[in-house]
């Protein structure tokens, strides 16, 4: 196997290892501060890609604002779903609130689902390409300008959330709350306020994540379950709740999915990574970044 | 005899029992032909993706089953058709499932349709065990056949199979590239072909296929890969590809998300082959997927030739909102006719009853008689086929595919010769 080949691979596995950690830091945050373990994640991925196609596509606007018109309303989703529907169950379960959830989010999943199927119908939506039609040579490997504008725009947008979180008085607050809900709470920062916000964001990341990639996979109801399960993949081996861990594990996904495909076949890309989440979670049931015994979340 | 009955009383008795059980044989057996009462709805499974990857076959489908319906008036020899839908989502489990549901719950009286070659494959044993017929699926799969020939009578109750198996139809990819290679059009490199294919039955059938054409004419196959069938990213198993060199391409997938995206990453990666992408122009909309990544790609569908063939199509886009796929919506209007003759026949010999006399009737009309149909838009004579049932009966006269290549969005015949609009043209990266 040539090196060209090899450097194709892995700027392939990049750009779709950014997708995933686009999707799990948003599943991971909404994990570890509402301990919410969100089955629902892809739909919003769904949501997202159906607005960028339609801004796009249809009504003709440009790359940018078709990822802002995504993120935003889906923003808003996700504050009136949180609003709606968590709120009123995080009063109702009391300790019962993670299974309660659980449940909860799956069914949501297969709402959204076949709401789309009803609105939209089961047929697929994509365009040619988001950015332009070129194709960059790389030391030899060639890649869409679609796929590097997805590491680049993920890179952006996540970074965008580490500066939120780290130097903003939202952002504090909401780390705040990650760490101890009940003395946050004590020194003024609304709960239920931070829990939405939250909410929201993780939903508007999966947003992203679905916009950027309306060119490579066509948009249709069930779009968002693989995405759905690769993220979930990715914060169970890289510690459940950590948020920045999702990055490296994310990258390592789509790089090892994408070498799996290049050295042995497309279809044995899942059974490769499949294989090395058993080994490590044998020797790491915590994931590869957590330190520690094996908690449940609620424990923390 | 106090209580009791007297000699008189008892021969009276023993005569009304007798003439009653006379009277009684002769309503049951001689006077009434049939229990069974005349039909008063008669009800069709229409077999499909209604939902999943390939969603747009299921909708052509009762697209043009409902226009050809609506043709002939909704009713077939005086008895209202209502046509249910049965959903595969492109997943031979749910197609059990949903069959049986069909058979037992909805009540239908006969099924057609249907798309992909696992799902069909998997459905025979239903329709074997159930006694139940089912016209005109599309499942082309060489599997199928083994299936059938494994106990034809068994499995008796496929009959009509509305994709005959690759290696008939294939002939003409591998005559359109050899006959380039012979005349210098084609100058092959590496004298190889790589071949990436869906992982279902029609998938791997279709590349074993090509692969062995290819072989016999003395080229090597430099890889045979299969992915997923909703797979969206084949940049890595197209960057092996690429490092090989082959002259020649070879893809098939009936998803749309698949298909359309494997044509734009070959552009993406680079590849510098002739590519046979069988199948893209099943999907709808697939230019709009795909851009200007289709030109040069090689494919085989059938399109709208004849005046009658232009009319179905300008009906169904005026009534549906979209251009009619030759290969889905034209060939499932062909395949409601052909199910729609068979059935009128059936009705007509049993006076308008369903039974099991009936189901039998589907088979014998159809496979015996050998059934024509010569009222189709794409096909002059659908038939099955005496020697190899239940394929259709392949080559001119009877079901026959052009082979087109792509500019534009727009397809040019290349094969055969007698319809061919232009000759193949090479990519200019080709000859690089």
């Amino acid at each position: 196997m040539d090196i060209t080949s090899i450097i194709g691979a892995i700027l392939s596995g990049l750009s779709r290892g950014m997708i995933y950690a686009l999707m799990s830091t948003g599943l991971a945050l909404i994990l570890g501060i509402l301990n919410v373990p969100n089955f629902a994640q892809g739909e919003f991925y769904m949501i997202g890609a159906y607005l960028s196609w339609f801004s796009l596509v249809y009504l003709g606007f440009h790359p940018v604002v078709s990822l802002i018109i995504a993120l935003s309303i889906t923003f808003i989703i996700g504050m009136a779903c949180d609003r709606a529907l968590f709120r009123p169950l995080r009063k109702l379960g009391g300790r019962e609130w993670l299974l309660n959830v659980f449940v909860f989010t799956l069914g949501l999943s297969v709402i959204f689902q076949n709401t789309a199927l009803v609105v939209v119908g089961p047929l697929y939506y994509a365009t040619p390409y988001i950015w332009g039609p070129e194709v960059i040579n790389i030391l030899g490997a060639r890649i869409s300008i679609d796929r590097l504008m997805i590491i680049f725009v993920a890179s952006i947008v996540i970074s965008a959330l580490w500066i939120f979180l780290k130097y903003t008085k939202l952002g504090r607050a909401i780390r705040a709350v990650a760490q101890d809900s009940e003395a946050a709470s004590l020194m003024g920062v609304n709960i239920e306020n931070i829990y939405m916000i939250t909410f929201s964001i993780g939903c508007a990341l999966s947003a992203i994540a679905g916009a950027l990639m309306i060119s490579i996979t066509p948009v249709y109801p069930m779009v968002g379950s693989i995405p759905t399960y690769k993220s979930w993949f990715v914060i169970i081996l890289s510690g459940l709740g950590t948020i920045g861990t999702c990055i490296p594990m994310g990258v390592l996904l789509g790089i090892i999915e994408t070498l799996g495909a290049l050295f042995a076949s497309e279809g044995w890309q899942n059974v490769i990574y499949l294989v090395i989440a058993c080994i490590i979670l044998i020797f790491r049931p915590y994931g590869i970044f957590k330190r520690g015994v094996v908690k449940g979340i609620w424990e923390r | 005899m106090r209580g009791g009955i007297t000699k008189l009383q008892a021969i009276l008795i023993a005569v009304i029992v007798v003439v009653a059980a006379a009277v009684g044989t002769y309503v049951a057996f001689v006077s009434v032909p049939r229990a069974v009462p005349r039909l008063e709805v008669l009800k069709i499974g229409v077999q499909g993706p209604m939902t999943g990857p390939a969603a747009y076959a299921g909708r052509d489908f009762m697209n043009s089953y409902r226009l050809k319906l609506e043709e002939i008036g909704g009713k077939i020899m005086g008895i209202p058709v209502e046509l249910i839908p049965i959903d595969c989502e492109s997943d031979p489990e749910k197609a059990v499932r949903a069959y049986e549901r069909a058979i037992m719950v909805e009540g239908i009286h006969v099924g057609a349709c249907g798309w992909h070659s696992s799902v069909h494959l998997a459905l025979m044993d239903v329709w074997a065990a159930n006694k139940f017929p089912h016209i005109a699926h599309f499942g082309a799969a060489h599997t199928i056949l083994e299936k059938f020939r494994s106990d034809p009578e068994y499995y008796k109750w496929t009959v009509a199979k509305w994709w005959p198996v690759p290696e008939k139809l294939f002939v003409a990819y591998v005559e359109v590239i050899f006959s380039a290679v012979e005349r210098g059009i084609i100058k092959p490199k590496t004298r190889s072909i790589s071949i990436y294919v869906e992982d279902t039955d029609w998938g791997r059938s279709a590349g074993k296929t090509i692969a062995a054409a290819f072989e016999k004419r003395g080229w090597k196959v430099a890889s045979f890969d299969v992915g997923a069938i909703d797979e969206t990213d084949h940049v890595p198993v197209l960057t092996k590809v690429k490092a090989l060199n082959p002259d020649v391409f070879f893809g098939t997938w009936t998803s749309a998300i698949a298909g359309t995206s494997l044509v734009k990453q070959i552009r993406e990666v680079g590849l510098r082959a002739i590519v046979i992408m069988d199948g893209l122009g099943w999907i709808p909309q697939w230019y709009e997927m795909t851009g200007e990544a289709s030109d040069y790609v090689i494919d085989m569908i059938p399109g709208y030739a004849t005046p009658e063939a232009k009319e179905f199509a300008r009906k169904f886009e005026e009534k549906y909102g979209y251009y009619p796929p030759p290969s889905s919506a034209g060939l499932a209007y062909d395949n409601a006719g052909f199910a729609f003759a068979v059935i009128e026949e059936v009705l007509r010999r049993t006076g308008g009853v369903w039974d099991e006399e009936a189901r039998e009737l589907v088979v014998k009309i159809v496979r015996e008689e050998r059934f024509e149909y010569r009222e189709g838009i794409l096909m002059e004579c659908y038939t099955e086929d005496p020697n190899d049932p239940p394929d259709l009966v392949v080559g001119e006269g009877y079901y026959i595919f052009p082979v087109i290549q792509y500019f534009g969005g727009q397809g040019r015949v290349i094969w055969p010769s007698a319809w061919a609009e232009a000759e193949l043209v090479i990519p200019p990266w080709f000859e690089d």
